[in-house]
């Protein structure tokens, strides 16, 4: 902690930089598919689209192993207990894409038995548009998770702090 | 033959005699050549190679973008005339037509023409499931489905579109109005009677023209 | 099909197999029913003998259904509430049942009051029904007696409403998230298996980005508050 001290402006924000770029590049998604959206997930990760070209191509059906849950698709409450619990288990730091309109609001379905949004449940970090989204949407959100990544600070949760010049 | 095989052989019928054979059974000690298993793995191996003078099938996106067709379902905005103004008359019949409910339209007064515009026209894009029935009810082909597909945000208030943010230029929806036109043939009538504000693109491809629908 | 004799008594075999004869006393299937006690309804267009029975004399009607050899149902193939509002019992069960040995396919109404939303469970005779009086119970709110393990199948256990009665709103009491909205905390009793009471911080994680705002309208709760 020392040198952090005396240095912070050059060891603490190499070191986050360094940190966010190895995590940014090597997220492994959980894929919680439950309907529909779980298809597009699915193609996403194929070789016209190629995920992989974003380091994000390990889909881990364990949570242990992995980074970022994708939520594709209806999220019941039945379910939900389900989901957090996956969610629980995941390491931190993770993060949450909701993909498409039903996870991430509920979408077509507003009756008693959806979740209004799996933010009820768990943060969501990235929200993305479309029923269901195409590939290029889900690519396009993991880019911004991505950038967002890489603005948060090297515990991954919370955003980067200015570094004060003394 | 014993009892017992022919008692096995009546227990299986004829036809089923394939479903019923004997597993097949190694008949010789493997050489040192497969057993090494070389040639099958440089074939693999060659097959792999080969694949990399073919044509590559991946889209790389975000340089490299989906070639779009007027028909894509996309984010749903509002035409905006030349003069600024949107071409939408607040009749509400997209607010009632909308599965998810994502719009919800303010009407208000306005001094043009149509005595009728939209004071603020919201559609939550997060509830929005691009079905398009807003533009296919829509009697003044005011809502249209854009181009743009790739929506993504960090928060839910993002994707809240008011009518600033919904607003766009007629000249960059032609393609798609002009696909409206065609697609929903009922407006063709009144077409020939009022021909719209500024035009319309024609496709060359859809040059045959459609037949006008008889009124009941 | 409607060629076959109205009068199954010319026929050789006894006639489960026909269609239901116009005059309804001719079929064997519904002099059975009627011996029963089963009150005989109006067929369908497409020859479904219908019958309704009374919800005290059903447990003994259906083990008769099953077991009697002119009768022997032994499948049940659907089984369902239905809910009408202003009717008088207000539910009615509905069963199907298929004679395999007949070829024959019935359907049996049970009405049931809404006082008393009770009805006999036939799990011990037809074993497809256990499910399927678990979703009637989760959905309509009917219970079923004699069930060997009568839970919600479908919404959440702690789920305190019956959503597919008529009266109740599809979008859901309170925008279906008031039975996770314990002291300030949105959460559902389900969420929180798996943690020490009192420690029941589990939905809402505001540590990172802000997900308030919602704009449906449902107004944002505040993250802690009444712990």
């Amino acid at each position: 902690m020392g040198v952090e001290e005396k240095f912070p402006e050059v060891v603490t924000t190499q070191l986050t930089d360094l940190v966010g770029w190895a995590r940014k590049n090597s997220l492994w998604p959980m894929p919680l598919g439950l309907s529909c959206c779980a298809i597009e997930m699915m193609a996403t990760v194929g070789p016209r689209f190629d995920l992989s070209r974003f380091g994000a191509e390990v889909f881990r059906f364990s949570p242990r192993q992995s980074d970022v849950m994708i939520v594709a698709g209806t999220l019941t409450w039945k379910m939900a207990s389900v989901a957090r619990r996956i969610y629980d288990q995941m390491p931190d730091p993770k993060w949450v894409i909701a993909m498409g309109v039903c996870a991430s609001s509920g979408g077509l379905y507003r009756n008693y038995a959806v979740v209004p949004g799996v933010d009820r449940i768990m943060p969501v970090d990235i929200y993305t548009m479309g029923c269901p989204p195409r590939p290029d949407t889900l690519i396009r959100a993991v880019m911004e998770l991505q950038k967002k990544i890489d603005e948060l600070a090297i515990d991954g949760r919370r955003p980067r702090e200015p570094v004060l010049v003394q | 033959m014993s009892a017992e095989s022919s008692a096995m052989t009546t227990a299986a019928p004829q036809r089923f005699a394939a479903a019923v054979a004997s597993p097949k059974v190694l008949q010789h000690t493997l050489t040192l050549n497969e057993r090494l298993f070389f040639w099958p793995f440089l074939k693999a191996l060659a097959f792999t190679f080969s694949r990399m003078f073919k044509k590559d099938i991946t889209r790389r996106y975000p340089e490299q973008k989906m070639d779009v067709k007027p028909s894509l379902h996309g984010v749903p905005v509002l035409v905006m005339n030349d003069d600024g103004s949107p071409r939408c008359v607040a009749c509400g019949l997209c607010e009632f037509v909308c599965p998810p409910r994502a719009i919800d339209i303010t009407p208000g007064e306005t001094d043009r023409p149509i005595e009728r515009e939209p004071k603020e026209f919201v559609i939550d894009m997060l509830r929005c499931i691009e079905c398009s029935y807003c533009e296919e009810v829509c009697p003044e082909e005011a809502i249209v489905m854009s181009t743009d597909y790739e929506v993504v945000g960090r928060r839910r208030e993002d994707f809240v579109w008011n009518l600033t943010k919904l607003l766009k230029p007629i000249d960059q929806l032609k393609v798609r109005l002009d696909w409206v036109r065609r697609t929903y043939r009922r407006w063709d009538v009144a077409a020939e009677i009022a021909p719209p504000i500024g035009g319309v693109y024609r496709d060359p491809r859809w040059a045959e023209k459609p037949k006008p629908v008889e009124r009941h | 099909m409607a060629d076959v004799p109205a009068n199954p008594s010319s026929s050789s075999s006894p006639a489960f197999g026909a269609p239901v004869p116009s005059s309804a006393t001719a079929d064997p299937l519904v002099v059975a029913m009627t011996t029963l006690g089963a009150e005989v309804l109006p067929s369908t267009q497409d020859g479904l003998a219908v019958f309704r029975v009374e919800r005290d004399a059903w447990p003994s009607v259906a083990l008769a259904m099953k077991r009697e050899s002119n009768l022997s149902f032994e499948m049940l193939v659907d089984l369902a509430g239905v809910d009408f509002p202003k009717r008088q019992p207000r539910f009615e069960v509905v069963y199907h049942l298929w004679s395999l040995t007949f070829n024959r396919l019935v359907r049996v109404k049970v009405g049931v009051p809404e006082e008393d939303p009770r009805v006999a469970s036939v799990v011990d005779l037809w074993g497809t029904a256990d499910w399927h009086e678990r979703e009637t119970f989760d959905l309509m709110g009917i219970r079923f007696d004699g069930h060997p393990d009568l839970r919600r199948i479908l919404m959440p256990d702690d789920y305190p409403w019956h959503p597919l009665r008529k009266d109740f709103p599809l979008e859901g009491i309170d925008n279906s998230i008031s039975y996770v909205r314990e002291g300030g905390v949105l959460m559902t009793r389900e969420l929180d298996v798996d943690r020490p009471a009192g420690q029941d911080t589990t939905p809402v994680d505001r540590s990172r980005g802000d997900p308030a705002g919602y704009s449906d309208g449902t107004p944002t709760l505040p993250a802690e508050s009444a712990k």
